[in-house]
């Protein structure tokens, strides 16, 4: 019952009070794209969600034996990178070979695996200290994070494009940066630092 | 000889400035974002990029050409680790400006959208002194993203200069959180449109951002049994429709067909014409579905009411890297690599052109 209190309680943490898109940029850029692209939306989401919670639960036991928990910071990353591509690898070579996959829907696969916000959740499972339910919680809830904010963005960036009231020099990407700051600002609200001292 | 310079500053100008990586392609935002907090962490974030994009161009360009793009993805975060870790290894031991957070972002450049999406894009696809010009320009207008977001917001949120106090009584602590980043980011944004919009129109369409409605579809009127036109894109009629019934069994193909297209305006002409272009660039166009294709839109064209679907027309394959939108291509397949620029917002993009 810990274990899953443990799991629950990081993953609610990490996709609703930190989210880590819209609070800390992770996988913003794939978040934007996908607001753009809502047909492949679910697909997408699903992919990066099963990829931040592999990763978390191939690199929180890696992280733990004797011979890596000792190396430095730059040398953890490097090993958590090898396992991010391996296992993308691993299951790029078994959807083709077993289901015969596109390639196209390969490299929408790989995209959604070697990113920053999947690259990032074994980092912060380390910094945080976090046991392996703990880890699984944020993998999941970084998965979750990402389908919040995506499905934010796709809503506003709908919206705005159909506004016709906003000035020609904001239409486009200056619209949208500042649409995006909102929402971190409503996400920073609850990391409970004083936004202008 | 002149030309050749006008080429070389051509390449320049529009991959630091008219599609800037992060202002126009919204790629890398996640680095420029979080990493940018002060003048030195972003210079180093700024050079250790341009190594890594230089690198990896470099070595798509000579090497990737013939590999499968999905393997291509995985390799370049491979030859991303291999420039950005020793790098972050020796900023570690030698306590280089950089706070705790900043070292972990380090290792994320591995993994940046830009660097993959202009290998992908441009690197594989050119000649090596072609990929590495690319590759310059493109790591100059990150780092003068980086730099200009770095002095602003250590001016306003820190009060100091490269570490040095300003004597300001301004400390804006919520400009160096992600949001600070996006709204001055923003404002970025607009003075580079302002600048696009003003001195080179010609390139408003293809800088605006579009919502891809790709579920552009036809689907039969059940009254008289005459096919009429769904609402395209967002609230799109789900109902089995006209393509979705010539693709039925090749989903894939069916794929390739909307991304190529999407509402608007267009006749049964537009697209029997282009028809052609899928042919040729999708060998996998099975001949049946080639047949039925051109069947129905031949043959059914005059009962079908195209009027609310638009052509996206496809762009012919160039050499210029600047002259697609690198952010779509990065997660699309090829095809969508033609078009010049994102599919949507129809009515941003127009109104642009005016």
């Amino acid at each position: 019952m810990n274990l899953f209190g443990d799991l629950m309680v990081t993953a609610l943490y990490t996709a609703f009070f930190q989210n880590l898109v819209l609070s800390f940029a992770y996988g913003s850029s794939e978040a934007v794209r996908i607001s753009l692209k809502p047909r492949t939306f679910g697909m997408f989401t699903a992919m990066i969600s099963g990829f931040a919670v592999i990763s978390a639960a191939i690199c929180r036991p890696v992280d733990r034996l004797p011979s890596v928990i000792a190396l430095p910071d730059s040398v953890h990353a490097l090993v958590y990178a090898a396992v991010l591509t391996g296992v993308y690898l691993v299951a790029a070579v078994l959807l083709k070979i077993i289901f015969r996959v596109s390639d196209h829907f390969l490299t929408n696969l790989g995209i959604a695996a070697l990113n920053t916000l999947v690259l990032a959740i074994p980092f912060i499972n380390r910094r945080s200290a976090y046991s392996f339910a703990a880890s699984l919680g944020s993998g999941l809830g970084a998965g979750v994070a990402f389908v919040v904010a995506a499905a934010l963005l796709a809503s506003g960036v709908h919206r705005l494009s159909e506004n016709k009231e906003i000035p020609q020099v904001f239409k486009g990407t200056p619209v949208m940066f500042l649409y995006i700051s909102l929402l971190s600002l409503g996400f920073a609200a609850f990391s409970g630092n004083s936004l202008f001292s | 000889m002149a030309q050749a310079k006008n080429a070389k500053d051509n390449i320049l100008l529009k991959g630091a400035v008219i599609f800037n990586p992060v202002l126009i392609q919204l790629a890398g935002i996640c680095i420029v974002a979080a990493a940018s907090t002060d003048v030195l962490t972003s210079l180093i974030f700024s050079i250790v990029f341009m190594a890594n994009t230089v690198v990896c161009c470099f070595i798509a360009s000579l090497l990737f050409k013939r590999l499968p793009r999905w393997l291509r993805v995985a390799l370049y975060l491979i030859i991303g680790a291999g420039c950005v870790f020793p790098f972050a290894y020796f900023a570690e031991k030698t306590g280089i400006s950089l706070n705790a957070r900043m070292q972990m972002y380090l290792p994320l450049l591995a993994v940046n959208s830009v660097t993959s999406v202009h290998c992908e894009q441009f690197a594989v696809k050119n000649p090596v002194g072609k990929s590495l010009e690319d590759a310059f320009a493109v790591s100059i207008g990150f780092g003068a993203v980086m730099l200009l977001l770095g002095i602003i917001r250590e001016i306003f949120g820190n009060g100091t200069f490269a570490g040095l106090e300003l004597g300001l009584d301004v400390h804006l602590s919520g400009l160096l959180m992600p949001f600070g980043a996006f709204i001055i980011l923003g404002y970025f944004a607009m003075i580079l449109k302002w600048y696009i919009n003003k001195y080179r129109p010609e390139f408003n369409e293809k800088t605006a951002v579009r919502i891809k409605n790709t579920q552009a579809s036809l689907r039969k009127n059940e009254d008289d049994g005459e096919a009429a036109p769904s609402q395209a894109g967002h609230g799109a009629d789900d109902s089995i429709t006209e393509m979705e019934f010539l693709f039925g069994n090749e989903p894939e193909e069916f794929e390739i067909f909307t991304e190529f297209w999407s509402p608007g305006a267009i006749t049964a002409q537009d697209i029997v014409s282009d028809m052609q272009n899928l042919r040729e660039e999708h060998e996998q166009f099975s001949s049946e579905t080639d047949r039925r294709i051109e069947e129905l839109f031949t043959n059914m064209g005059s009962t079908i009411d195209f009027e609310a679907f638009e052509a996206v027309p496809a762009e012919p394959e160039t050499e210029e890297p600047q002259a697609n939108s690198f952010f779509d291509a990065d997660f699309e397949s090829a095809e969508d690599e033609k078009e010049s620029a994102n599919p949507v917002d129809s009515e941003n993009a127009q109104e642009g052109d005016e």
